[in-house]
């Protein structure tokens, strides 16, 4: 792996910097459990990257800007770790049929309740960089700046997948049009690699924390 | 465009405080169709203010379900293992660094 760019390095942590550095690693792991469930699919596997993740993030720490985001510090690790398994292990995102008993809590006036099952199945078709950047606006709460700077690219980039995110979500939940696991198709899985690809080249990537 | 002064991007380090975690989408109605037809365009029109709280009344009934995939994850109880990892970094402080790892070594 190439070494980072950017090697400015700090001062050492102080015990006391330490300490708040880990708290705030400590407050973050179940947002970066949630993003990386999000990302790959699987529990196991997420919580695999996160742990992977965390490690990272504590090896990494003296590059973590005390005062800045932490989520958003670790969220660009966890992408990163991502994708670097992604492209060592080729596309292993699976659908997770432990979440298929749940139910989202259906609107008021709506027929018919989306299944969270749905909801994530929707998802996990979605390109992988799309994914990501409806993760980080639609679930995470990050503004579009903020997940463009996480994801490494222009502002209307990110506004773009989002968009297209969305209606691809759109149509599969709204006429009930949901693939299935698109990992049996081989068109559409070869689609995906290839995106994949795309992304894990460089193209969109942010400075390697890894 | 003019603000980008969303709460989230001038919130304090850390976890952002996230509030309640099921904002009101159920207004969303059939806004669906509008987001559908920005979908092929390179720069929707939603202006930077951006954040999805911005959104959020003009989303599809679904887009509540992307808050409630993610915070069902945040509100689970943390699995052991991430306590003993987080409990190992403590550890580890006196003993040099095992956890580095090579690829972040400089």
């Amino acid at each position: 792996m190439a070494g980072p760019p950017e090697k400015q390095e700090r001062p050492p942590r102080t015990a006391s910097q330490k300490a708040d550095f880990k708290r705030e690693l400590t407050d973050v792991v179940p947002h970066l459990r949630a993003f990386a469930r999000g990302l790959c699919g699987r529990p196991d596997m997420a919580d695999d990257l996160v742990q992977e993740t965390l490690l990272k993030a504590w090896a990494a720490q003296e590059r973590f800007e005390p005062g800045t985001s932490m989520r958003a510090w670790t969220f660009v690790i966890l992408r990163n770790a991502y994708l670097t398994d992604m492209r060592r292990n080729r596309f292993r995102g699976e659908y997770d049929e432990t979440v298929a008993e749940r139910i989202l809590t259906a609107p008021a006036g709506q027929e018919e309740p989306i299944h969270l099952s749905d909801m994530h199945r929707a998802l996990l078709t979605l390109p992988p960089e799309r994914r990501e950047a409806l993760l980080l606006v639609g679930a995470g709460g990050f503004s579009y700046e903020e997940a463009a700077n996480i994801c490494g690219c222009a502002v209307g980039t990110i506004k773009s997948r989002v968009g297209r995110a969305r209606a691809a979500l759109n149509s599969m939940l709204t006429d009930g049009d949901i693939p299935d696991r698109q990992i049996g198709d081989p068109t559409a899985h070869r689609a995906i690699l290839e995106e994949l690809d795309e992304v894990a080249a460089g193209n969109g990537e942010t400075e390697r924390l890894d | 465009m003019a603000s980008g002064s969303s709460e989230q991007g001038n919130r304090p380090a850390g976890v952002p405080d996230r509030s309640t975690g099921a904002p009101d989408a159920s207004q969303g109605g059939r806004a669906g169709e509008r987001l559908g037809a920005q979908a092929n365009d390179d720069e929707p029109h939603q202006n930077d203010r951006g954040a999805a709280d911005a959104n959020e009344a003009q989303q599809p009934d679904w887009a509540n379900g992307l808050r409630q995939l993610y915070d069902s994850v945040v509100d689970e109880p943390l699995p052991d293992s991430f306590k003993d990892l987080l409990a190992q970094f403590d550890d580890d402080d006196d003993a040099g660094d095992p956890t580095q790892d090579p690829e972040t070594r400089h």
